[in-house]
């Protein structure tokens, strides 16, 4: 009789049976739904079945609802419902045996509208002044019986008849709810035994393979009640071994006493292997209540692998910072796309930068020797093109204003597209070792400008002063063993002769000597033009009688940093020279310029004279007691002293020279 | 015997010639302002010499100079000359530079006496 059945939870149709005939009504959420609400909710509140409708059903005719609200401990559920069609209930109930005599109606006051509504054909025949009326509270209906020969009594068949009625209905009912439901729960049972069956067996699969281990323990003693084989390999011990035994026991240290640990959801803890060896692991721990009581389903994670490199990364990490702060190491790294810049404790002191100053690579740049800022940029730039680069010096000033030499180590980090992602290097803060290298240097030079002068000094006592000596000894000899008197006042005059000699070449050892003595000679900015000036004046009887054109070509306000004395010294001995050493078939022609050559400051003095075989003399031009004529006045000082002077304050002298055509001597200032 | 005096210095010059002179009067001395003076004496006229005393800071040729052109010279000619280094240097280095040329038979040092241009004369 009935036409389906269904269940409802919390209101909502989810289950119908037959399916194909009740599928329309599926999702049906009948509390909240206008045509069924007030019948649904008036079963919930009287905890009973109720039949609702007749209404029209989803899956087409009308029919009555029967609802049996479920509680599960005082909580509603839902409904269990059954659905029975109005045609078919009037048909078995055997109302149309009655038909000859009496005629019936069915009627309801429609819980929307509010209106009675009468189910049986002939309503409006029906004279309900002359019928009977029943009403059946399981769904507040109204049966009306009503006697087609009105004046017959029917009195007395009325009870039956409304007793056979009520019968039927309540079998029809008790046939639904009682007999047919159990055939279709077994139906359900097995299907979902079947379904919980292959559930069981991935679940079996999953918790055997997995690659994690699984426990399922006794919350109290942490008795295994199950475990997957990963677990038993990790331990290295069978389930039946581990069965005779607790988790606890495996566990080291505090964790093992922590009565509550299975109640942290996520714990790591040591386990101790069989073979006595530890591992690391995390427990994610599920709380799991049956009838057996509470239990813990426990996913054991091994992280000793990922335990050992956290924990070597992070010996790695303490020892380089450690190495990074011990070897006062300047480390930096800029990242190129974002320009972070990350600097080690150093790198702050080395630039004089307070360590909240923000960093970026203009920051980098200001700090850069302008005279350097050109390679450091170009080997930037290379570094950028993913170049290796051999470590390469660079200066950089401080904020404290001072000039700091640097060694810097760089390389480039590239990410897997070949991109440079990263600079990163170290900074060597070499500025001793660069000004000691200086130093050394200049230690290096003044040993050997020292030496050098030594051994002129040398010769000038072996070969000049002994030379005087050895002919006064000689003359001294002679004179003794000589008894002319024209003899003896010729060699007289000789001693006197080698006596100036010797003055001179006394002389000469004490401007060596000077020059070797003032290594600190002071210097001053000196205008070059003044003085050329004033040594031209000296010179100038000899410039007039000797018909020398001059040519000057001196800015007024040129300056040298020199020596004064020295710088006249110098201007004279060359100035002389070239008109000492002029040409006889010419006009003597001296020009002398000044020129800025690269920073270095060049004064030339051109003659047009008789010029000097540099081939030939080149190497002693500037030696000292270097004579190359038989001009009496040159006596092989004067270049010599010059270019000492020269060389004591840092600048020095070429020469260019064609013999017969003229010299040019260009002297460079620092 | 004859002696070439190669040397700058005129009061050295006088000097030697008056020793060479006092040690034998038939000596000849030929006196040479510098080594080039000397070398191309020689080239134009031969060498003269028996003995010849060179200096060694000289101007326009050095007594250095002079002897790597006397050794060019040397090889035409067949004659043997004696040369020393007649000089006021008592450099070492100078001394030692001396004895590596083979030619140079000596190396004596300023004043050169009597009994120096004895020696001399004697072992021709």
């Amino acid at each position: 009789m009935a036409f389906g059945v269904q269940l409802v939870p919390n209101g909502v149709i989810k289950y119908v049976y037959p399916f194909e005939e009740n599928k329309a009504a599926l999702n049906l959420d009948v509390l909240n739904s206008a045509t069924t609400s007030k019948e649904a909710l008036k079963a919930i509140e009287r905890h009973k079945i109720y039949f609702a409708g007749p209404l029209q059903l989803k899956q087409g005719g009308v029919g009555i609802v029967g609802r049996l609200p479920v509680f599960i401990e005082n909580e509603f559920w839902g409904f269990s419902g059954v659905i029975i069609k109005l045609e078919r209930l009037i048909r078995n109930s055997g109302i149309s045996n009655f038909e000859e005599n009496y005629r019936f109606q069915l009627s309801k006051v429609n819980p929307v509208s509010g209106k009675e509504e009468f189910f049986l054909e002939g309503a409006e025949d029906i004279n309900l002044a002359e019928t009977e009326k029943i009403t059946i509270e399981d769904g507040d209906w109204n049966i009306y019986i009503s006697s087609l020969n009105e004046h017959e009594a029917f009195n007395a068949t009325l009870p039956v008849l409304i007793l056979g009625f009520l019968l039927a209905c309540v079998c029809a009912t008790i046939t639904v709810l009682v007999f047919k439901r159990p055939g279709e729960l077994q139906q359900l049972v097995e299907v979902q035994t079947g379904k919980l069956l292959t559930s069981e067996l991935k679940f079996k699969a999953i918790f055997d393979q997995a690659g994690l281990g699984i426990v399922h323990l006794t919350a109290d003693h942490g008795k295994f009640i199950e475990v997957n084989k990963r677990f038993c390999d990790k331990l290295m011990l069978t389930a039946s071994e581990l069965k005779e035994r607790n988790f606890f026991e495996f566990i080291e240290g505090d964790a093992a006493l922590d009565k509550n640990l299975l109640e942290h959801q996520k714990v790591e803890v040591k386990l101790i292997r069989n073979d006595g060896m530890p591992i690391y692991v995390r427990l994610t721990n599920s709380p799991f209540s049956s009838k057996k009581g509470l239990s813990y389903i426990t996913i054991v994670e091994d992280i000793t692998e990922k335990k050992k490199t956290r924990q070597h990364l992070k010996e790695l990490k303490t020892r380089m910072e450690m190495a990074i702060r011990v070897s006062k190491l300047a480390y930096w790294e800029w990242n190129v796309e974002t320009d972070e810049i990350t600097w080690s404790a150093r790198m702050y002191e080395i630039f004089g930068v307070s360590k909240d100053q923000e960093l970026g690579s203009s920051l980098v740049l200001s700090h850069v020797y302008p005279k350097d800022l050109k390679k450091y940029k170009r080997y930037t730039k290379r570094l950028l093109e993913g170049d290796t680069l051999k470590p390469y010096e660079v200066r950089i000033h401080n904020t404290n204003g001072g000039i700091i030499y640097i060694l810097a180590h760089v390389e480039s980090e590239i990410n897997e597209k070949g991109k440079v992602i990263k600079l990163k290097g170290s900074l060597l803060d070499v500025s001793k070792e660069k000004r000691a290298e200086k130093e050394l240097n200049h230690s290096y030079k003044l040993v050997l400008e020292q030496n050098k002068r030594l051994l002129n000094f040398s010769y000038i006592i072996s070969h000049n002063l002994r030379s005087h000596s050895s002919n006064i000894q000689a003359l001294l000899n002679l004179l003794g063993s000589t008894s002319v008197d024209e003899e003896q006042k010729e060699m007289l005059n000789m001693l006197t002769s080698v006596s100036k000699s010797l003055d001179e070449t006394l002389y000469d050892l004490n401007d060596v000597v000077n020059i070797q003595k003032n290594t600190t000679i002071s210097t001053e900015p000196l205008l070059v033009k003044k003085y050329v000036d004033r040594v031209l004046s000296v010179l100038s009887s000899q410039i007039r009688s000797k018909k020398v054109k001059i040519t000057l070509a001196i800015p007024e306000e040129a300056k040298i940093n020199f020596n004064p004395a020295y710088f006249e010294s110098i201007l004279l001995n060359f100035i002389s020279n070239a008109i000492r050493y002029r040409h006889p078939e010419r006009i003597p022609e001296i020009t002398i310029r000044f020129e800025i050559e690269e920073e270095l400051k060049k004064l030339s003095i051109q003659d047009n004279g008789i010029g000097i075989d540099l081939s030939k003399y080149g190497e002693k031009l500037f030696g000292m007691y270097k004579t190359f004529t038989d001009h009496p006045d040159s006596r092989g000082m004067g270049l010599f002293m010059s270019k000492s002077q020269l060389e004591v304050l840092g600048g020095k002298v070429s020469v260019e020279s064609e013999v017969g055509k003229g010299s040019t001597f260009t002297l460079y200032f620092k | 015997m004859e002696f070439c005096v190669i040397d700058d210095d005129k009061i050295y010059q006088f000097l030697v010639k008056k020793t060479i002179k006092s040690v034998d009067k038939n000596f000849i001395v030929n006196l040479f302002e510098d080594g080039l003076e000397a070398i191309t004496t020689f080239k134009n006229k031969g060498i003269c010499c028996t003995i010849i005393l060179l200096d060694l800071n000289m101007p326009n040729m050095d007594g250095w100079q002079f002897i790597q052109e006397y050794e060019k010279l040397q090889q035409i000619g067949d004659q043997k000359h004696k040369i020393y280094i007649a000089t006021s240097s008592i450099s070492k280095a100078d001394r030692e530079k001396a004895n590596q040329f083979k030619i140079v038979q000596g190396y004596l040092t300023k004043p050169i006496t009597k009994e120096k241009i004895k020696d001399l004369a004697t072992a021709v």
